[in-house]
């Protein structure tokens, strides 16, 4: 099936539910699956890159990769929202889903080497990042300092909560925050962008990768920029309606680029030349 | 409709503008081709620019219904028969308040297929006295021989209700409503409507047009349009899907038929749905049969409660 | 350039109807198939060419447990009479569905099916010379112009040339009053255009985006997908399945007009208003695709003019644009 899925980019190829993990819980639930592809090798992706995911019966929803291309299988953080959602959070271990990708530009993780990473997420955002700290975890002698900044409504909203803790407690550089206070929350009360203020990260010799919603990105953006940031310095990955997701069908068009095609990673003076501002 | 009533209009749009008239939903002429466009115009200087002839097809509620609730004080609007009737259907169905609004009523004698005059420029084209003179030439040509068929149809060319009115209409057709097709034998009239449906492309013109089609949640939309922040996956995926994007005449049927049927007894005889299909679908024979089958079996025919309304009374004695 | 003495979309909508070749000519709702050559008709029908190769509804995946058909349409067929400015549209869509990743739903029905253009004359609608010619040979297989009887013919493209096979003897050279009996017709042809716009328009666009005038327009718009559907060269679809455990995925036309288009999951949607939407149109055609494609993606043949219930004209809206 790889081989005709190369020549016909439609076809989805085998893939096996072999774990699935509770994220979150609630009417907001957030998933993580992780997939073995049954009929070939795995393929070969970078932190960034963009898969769709499909349901016969339902259809087909893109996702980012939630892990890095140096880790075991591919995994996805799945917020239930619609159709497929829906249909994937009632799925179990052993089921089969189709997938195509992975596709779309992906971070530059070669052109950051011997540079500061600097992570900035908020809510099921974190995702995309994720691959790229694990990334850069297991490339360390590659990169300068790590630093991840993440924060969610409550403690039960943050994704990989357990993980980002082992992190903290291994030395990480990571810095948690929740908008509203809670009892026996050790970490910050606030929003993403106060954090970040406190925080107050050097821009010297560093990459920032934001990635949440609207608002939160708009405004830590507005942040970093305060802090000395050039937009050239910082990146995002952008989510549109999509439907193909190899530069056809035409909904996820930002004016003259695809986001799935020539996204969904962009840098910030790629988008702030945009006429539509949405 | 002629070129002393235009201007008549255009004075009293000026003037209910430097009155208590906010805004003013207007038709305009088009610069290219002897046609006009619905416009809504803010300011007595822009009075000018109105135009008012039988080239004034598009029905005006539609575009009131959609800007009405943008101002906040009243908002005026040129109806001419059909027009004035969507906008009764409108207000008694609760989508327009009567006090919003100001609506000058006009005659009408009827519309003309602007298709047909294509060939001319829009300067060259003038109505006078019922006639239509082409410029060069001084060529005349009847009304009656570029009309809408529908307008044939019309039993309400005046308006039914206004504030002012001004125009002369055409005859009111008194006549029974039969068409050809449904003289036909049921296998026959089955295989005109399957064949004209193989022809719909689903473009939703006509339910685009259509002054009483205003729901935002419509079954033919395979998500629906109506979803807010608050609404859970559940919800979504749930909801369900009458209708793929399969343009079958199947398909094509099921969404014609279940339109029709939405408009029983608030059909406003504009034809904005068959002038509007780029298919030349006649779909003013299914709105025409549905609106005689429910005069004839319930005795409905244009009250001032909505049809769906009336049923819903219970009868004494019960 | 070869001269015919007689009507070549005649001879050669016959000889392929002979060979089994299924034929479709203008009429005037769309391309229709035709069993006699005195059928084809020169009216520039409503439905574009490009239903052909990308037909308003294509099943791309047939399944059950899994994936169990890939339809391609190979089916040969042709065209004949095809105007020149939707013969030029096809130029257009094969640069979205070719290049890149290639659409082999796409590339099957283009491989097989035989584009044969004819020039024509503009109706009150049309502005393709605004961006070519209704003599253009764009796009087609094989070109053919009827003057006076005689027919001007030329294949395009290899596919064209391997039709003209067979035709060698009743094929010439024109002569050189003929050569200018072509001139002559196609600066008459160009002399009827009483609409164009300006092509070169990207500066001012990019002026014009926060202008007041898109509300304006819109305002008569009623938000259907008539512009978008009969356009030749609107190529924006959508992906279904049908069916819970058996059923077909399938594409099927999709339209910027239309509010779902954009809408995303959240219920966020980027262009939420109708202004939006109808401004999208007009960027994506003359400025969007110009910056990304190099090619304006309008061939000029005023299908969304001469149907669009409320009369939104592109013609007077470039023209306002560029005032």
């Amino acid at each position: 099936m790889i081989a005709e899925s190369i020549s016909n980019p439609y076809l989805p190829f085998k893939a096996e539910i072999i774990e699935i993990r509770d994220e979150v819980k609630g009417l907001r639930a957030i998933k993580t699956f992780r997939l073995k592809v049954v009929d070939g090798d795995r393929f070969d992706y970078k932190p960034g890159h963009g898969c769709l995911v499909s349901v016969f019966g339902r259809g087909e929803s893109w996702f980012t990769i939630a892990n890095s291309p140096t880790r075991p299988d591919i995994e996805f953080s799945v917020l239930k929202t619609g159709k497929v959602t829906t249909k994937l959070h009632e799925m179990k271990v052993g089921d089969l889903v189709g997938l195509r990708g992975p596709h779309g530009r992906p971070f530059p993780v070669d052109e950051w080497k011997g540079m500061n990473i600097l992570t900035v997420g908020g809510g099921i955002g974190q995702t995309p990042l994720r691959s790229v700290y694990q990334y850069v975890m297991d490339n360390y002698s590659d990169y300068g300092e790590l630093t991840v900044v993440y924060g969610a409504r409550t403690s039960k909203d943050l994704v990989y909560r357990d993980e980002l803790m082992q992190m903290i407690e291994d030395g990480y550089n990571v810095h948690l925050s929740i908008d509203i206070p809670e009892e026996d929350w050790e970490h910050f009360v606030g929003y993403v962008p106060d954090n970040l203020k406190r925080l107050k990260p050097e821009p010297e010799n560093t990459i920032a990768i934001i990635c949440g919603p609207p608002i939160m990105i708009t405004i830590s953006l507005r942040v970093l920029k305060e802090l000395g940031f050039r937009e050239e310095q910082v990146y995002t990955t952008l989510e549109r309606r999509m439907k193909c997701g190899i530069g056809k069908c035409g909904r996820c068009r930002l004016e003259s680029k695809y986001v799935c095609k020539d996204g969904p990673v962009f840098r910030y003076d790629e988008l702030s030349t945009l006429l539509e501002k949405a | 409709m002629d070129t002393e009533t235009e201007k008549i209009v255009r004075n009293r749009v000026a003037e209910l503008l430097n009155e208590d008239v906010e805004a003013f939903v207007v038709f305009v002429r088009k610069e290219t081709e002897p046609r006009e466009r619905i416009t809504v115009i803010k300011g007595p200087e822009e009075a000018e620019k109105v135009a008012l002839s039988p080239l004034s097809v598009n029905n005006t509620a539609r575009v009131l219904l959609e800007v009405v609730n943008n101002f906040d004080g009243k908002v005026g609007v040129v109806a001419k028969g059909c027009d004035s009737k969507a906008i009764k259907g409108l207000i008694s169905e609760g989508k327009i308040e009567r006090e919003k609004i100001h609506i000058i009523g006009i005659s009408c004698p009827g519309i003309v297929d602007y298709r047909k005059l294509i060939a001319f420029s829009p300067e060259d084209v003038i109505f006078e006295d019922g006639k239509l003179i082409i410029k060069p030439g001084d060529k005349e040509i009847p009304l009656e021989e570029v009309i809408h068929d529908n307008c044939r149809y019309c039993r309400s060319p005046s308006p039914v209700i206004y504030d002012e009115i001004y125009g002369k209409a055409r005859e009111p057709f008194d006549g029974t409503d039969d068409d050809e097709i449904e003289k036909l034998p049921a296998d026959e009239r089955w295989k005109y409507w399957i064949d004209v449906f193989e022809k719909c492309i689903r473009c939703y013109a006509c339910r685009s047009a259509c002054p009483m089609c205003y729901c935002t949640e419509c079954l033919v939309d395979p998500v629906n349009l109506a979803i807010s922040p608050m609404s859970t996956a559940e919800e979504k995926a749930a909801y369900p899907r009458f209708l793929g994007k399969t343009v079958t005449p199947a398909d094509n049927l099921f969404y014609h038929l279940i339109r029709v049927f939405h408009h029983a007894g608030r059909c406003a005889d504009c034809g904005e749905c068959e002038r509007a299909c780029p298919m030349d679908i006649p779909l003013r024979k299914l709105e025409r049969k549905l609106q005689k089958e429910i005069k004839e079996i319930f005795g409905y025919e244009d009250e001032d409660i909505p049809f769906l309304a009336k049923l819903d009374i219970i009868p004494e004695g019960r | 350039m070869l001269v015919y003495e007689g009507d070549f979309l005649k001879t050669v909508a016959s000889k392929l109807m002979k060979e089994g070749c299924r034929v479709y000519a203008p009429s005037e709702i769309a391309y229709t198939e035709i069993n006699h050559d005195s059928q084809i008709s020169d009216v520039k029908p409503k439905k574009s060419v490009k239903e052909f190769l990308f037909p308003q509804n294509e099943v791309l995946i047939g399944y059950g447990d899994w994936i169990e058909k890939v339809p391609l349409n190979r089916e040969r067929r042709a065209v004949v009479g095809v105007k020149p400015c939707d013969a030029r549209a096809i130029k257009l869509l094969d640069r979205i569905f070719l290049e890149g990743f290639e659409d082999p739903y796409y590339r099957a029905r283009r491989e097989n099916t035989i584009i044969i253009s004819s020039s024509c004359e503009p109706d009150a609608y049309c502005f393709c010379e605004s961006f070519s010619s209704p003599f253009s040979e764009e796009g087609a297989d094989i070109f053919v112009s009827r003057i006076d009887g005689i027919s001007f013919v030329k294949a395009v493209s290899e596919k064209g040339k391997e039709v003209l096979k067979g035709f060698e003897s009743d094929l010439r050279n024109p002569t050189d009053q003929e050569i200018e009996k072509f001139r002559n017709e196609e600066e008459r042809v160009r002399g009827l255009f009483r609409r164009s716009v300006e092509a070169e328009i990207q500066e001012k666009m990019k002026e014009k985006f926060d202008s007041e005038i898109w509300k304006e327009i819109a305002i008569g718009c009623v938000g259907c997908g008539t512009c978008t559907f009969l356009c030749p060269t609107c190529f924006c679809f959508d992906m279904l399945d049908e069916g819970e455990k058996k059923g077909i995925r399938y594409r099927a036309w999709d339209s910027c007009q239309f509010p779902l288009y954009t809408l995303e999951s959240s219920s966020h949607n980027p262009r939420r208003e109708k202004w939006q939407r109808l401004r999208n149109r007009f960027y994506d055609k003359f400025l969007y695709m110009v910056e990304s494609k190099g090619n304006v993606f309008c061939v000029g043949c005023g299908r969304c003019i001469s149907e669009c219930p409320a009369g939104v004209d592109i013609v007077e809206v470039l023209q306002e644009v560029s005032r």
